[in-house]
């Protein structure tokens, strides 16, 4: 019986994966941190390593490199779960070692399952995700093995593995009793008809199920939209893979014909045959009561930790915005961290995905700030707060609002200074949005009159017409009346943050700022329900 | 802010450039960096131009609005030794008064050439910095 290894520092994320693949007929062990991983390996003997990449005292991309580094387990598959919005992660866990790469953001048991199945099965193994999402590809990184053996025994005397089918009490030794078993499963989840499958919540968090396989995998770039003039973004993982391809079309004022929404919508049309094969591949077989007694009981897990979640957050950001000394920040930075990288696990694995992708971005914001510390102004500071209110509002409308990923986001930035526009185009790319670059603010107002936008960016000063009247105009729209905007300036002083509030903006980043940071912003605006945004009307709304 | 930039650049010891900053703004992947560096310098002659054009002139609000231009861009790139001869000129555009403007900018082309070694040796050589 193959044996798998879950290192997870959060105790119900592992109990979770620990329970699907017991109730798969896997032999499975779980640990909570990296040396705890490197002392339980060489005794528990796993046939496949599932791993988080945050973990407590020991990086995840270190905990590869060690475990690679010993006998018998350099070719042990290691799937590592991580954020789709830290590529650079990524790539570093490819280069340690690991084969597998998966959103923990879209992880569902199923999914982690399937994959499971077809590492051992050879489907998938030594090959690496496919940028474009649907065909796996070799890739630069480390070479496959020259056969993708199933499921390599790492201990070569080991006896040859029966068929799960058939599970032989000789094949599957009780883990090692000198190794802690730190996760206690709770009761199985129940089977058969009294499993209570209708009550499961709305049907919107079955979203990520039928996105099987390949939808939250890592995914590489595609070639993103281009504002005018204005490079392709740099690739970035993919939020979805269901999101649109081609770059949006808008209205033009240059006299072409005029492009409304349903044009901007289009391109998600092409990509639902892509959606429905992905649904046709989804492929464990528990029946669907099993599959939604499962679900709605780790979402009850879930639910109950949510108030604890909500009150860690405060607690977090407020001792943040405290904080006075690069050391008491980066300590605070590491518990949150931690904290947050836990939540983005669990969001992600009972389908809660507007808060796991936020809380993805804060993640990856965190991990960011603490390489670099001395970015973390009180705009960053600011953006994060925004970003914990947003998840609380997130939590607040768990059970109501819908969980599905916005798609075909429609993004203009404007902003005369060349470096901004490829910034924020960047900036943005890293969550998978793309954006409309404009220079020049009276071509950007033409534009904002036949479009409507999902989220605006705009600069304080440019000539012709500034951040600040371009504002109030695009509010006397009929198109752009309630869009977010935000002014991305170095101008932060009193007088111009109270200028861009009467014109009618919702928020004001500063210049410099963090890449992440724009896309945290970013997120918090279009992932909230559009109900909660503060709508501006007129000018003066504020 | 100080009068006298170059003054207080000389004596904070500061290196020209914000290297961790140039490095997120190039969101830690060379070709990005190199990219940025590229509209920057380009951008900086050309506002560099400009600006002299507008001193010369004595428009305040032409100056104000181009010092402005490059010092966002020298915030987002890390060019820091431009940021305050480039606010005081923003600043002096702002209101009305460009008296000493020609100083500033004399400096503000100096501090350009620092920057621009200051850069070229980074780019030649990124684990120096």
């Amino acid at each position: 019986m193959k044996k798998i290894l879950i290192i997870e520092s959060d105790p119900i994320l592992r109990g979770i994966y620990r329970r699907k693949f017991d109730l798969s007929g896997f032999v499975v062990e779980a640990v909570d941190d990296g040396p705890l991983a490197l002392d339980t390996i060489p005794i528990f003997k796993p046939n496949l390593i599932q791993m988080d990449l945050s973990l407590p005292s020991m990086s995840g991309t270190e905990l590869i490199r060690r475990i690679r580094a010993l006998n018998n387990f350099k070719i042990v598959p290691i799937v590592v779960l991580s954020s789709v919005y830290r590529p650079d992660a990524i790539k570093e866990a490819f280069d340690a070692g690991a084969n597998k790469c998966v959103s923990k953001m879209d992880c569902t048991p199923n999914l982690a399952l399937e994959i499971v199945e077809q590492i051992f099965s050879g489907e998938i193994l030594g090959l690496y995700p496919s940028p474009l999402g649907n065909s796996p590809v070799p890739t630069s990184m480390p070479p496959p093995p020259p056969k993708p053996a199933p499921a390599p025994e790492p201990a070569p005397a080991a006896p040859p593995p029966p068929p799960p089918s058939s599970p032989s009490p000789l094949s599957t030794p009780p883990a090692p009793t000198s190794l802690p078993r730190l996760v206690i499963p709770p009761s199985p989840p129940k089977f058969g008809a009294s499993a209570p499958a209708t009550a499961a919540p709305a049907t919107s968090h079955d979203a990520p199920e039928k996105m099987l396989p390949s939808a939250p995998l890592i995914k590489m770039p595609k070639p993103a939209a281009t504002g005018q003039g204005i490079p392709a973004p740099t690739p970035t993982p993919m939020l979805s893979a269901t999101r649109v391809s081609s770059a949006p079309k808008i209205a033009m004022p240059s006299g072409a014909a005029p492009a409304r929404r349903e044009t901007v919508r289009a391109p998600a049309q092409e990509a639902a045959p892509a959606a429905e094969e992905r649904t046709e591949r989804a492929a464990p077989d528990f029946g669907s009561d099993a599959t939604s007694a499962f679900r709605l009981e780790i979402r009850q897990e879930f639910l109950k930790r949510v108030p604890q979640i909500q009150a860690d957050l405060r607690e977090r950001v407020g001792a943040l915005v405290r904080s006075k000394s690069t050391t008491e920040q980066l300590s605070l930075l590491q518990g949150f961290n931690t904290s947050i990288s836990s939540l983005v696990g669990l969001a992600g694995i009972t389908g809660f995905s507007r808060i796991a992708h936020l809380a993805g971005a804060l993640e990856a914001l965190i991990k960011d700030l603490q390489k670099r510390p001395k970015q973390l102004t009180s705009s960053v500071l600011r953006t994060i707060a925004h970003a914990s209110d947003c998840l609380n509002v997130l939590f607040r409308d768990i059970n109501q609002g819908t969980q599905e990923i916005p798609q075909s986001l429609l993004i203009l930035a404007v902003d005369d200074e060349p470096i901004s526009r490829r910034t924020i185009s960047v900036a943005l790319a890293k969550a998978n949005l793309r954006c409309i670059c404009i220079e020049e603010s009276k071509m950007a107002m033409t534009i904002l009159g036949e479009n409507q936008f999902d989220l605006v960016f705009l600069d304080a000063e440019m000539p012709e017409m500034n951040g600040f009247e371009l504002c109030a105009e695009l509010r006397k729209t009929a198109t752009n009346k309630a869009t977010p905007v935000i002014f991305v300036t170095s101008l932060t002083n009193f007088e111009v943050r109270a200028q861009s509030s009467l014109a009618g903006a919702n928020d004001l980043i500063a210049k410099p700022f963090l890449m992440m940071e724009l896309a945290v912003k970013a997120l918090t605006y279009l992932l909230r329900p559009k109900s909660i945004i503060d709508i501006k009307s007129s000018p003066g709304g504020n | 802010m100080t009068s006298n930039p170059d003054q207080a650049q000389a004596g904070s010891g500061e290196p020209p450039v914000d290297f961790e900053q140039l490095r997120a703004a190039g969101n830690d992947d060379p070709e990005l960096l190199r990219e940025l560096v590229k509209l920057y310098f380009d951008q900086a002659r050309e506002v560099m131009g400009g600006l002299t054009a507008a001193v010369q002139k004595r428009s305040a609000p032409e100056t104000d609005y181009l010092a402005h231009k490059l010092v966002g861009a020298s915030l987002a790139c890390g060019m820091t030794a431009m940021v305050a001869p480039l606010r005081e000129l923003e600043s002096r555009g702002r209101k009305g008064d460009l008296a000493g403007a020609e100083d500033l900018l004399a400096q503000a082309v100096s501090r350009l050439e620092l920057v621009r070694a200051a850069v070229d040796e980074f780019l030649r050589n990124p684990a120096s910095q």
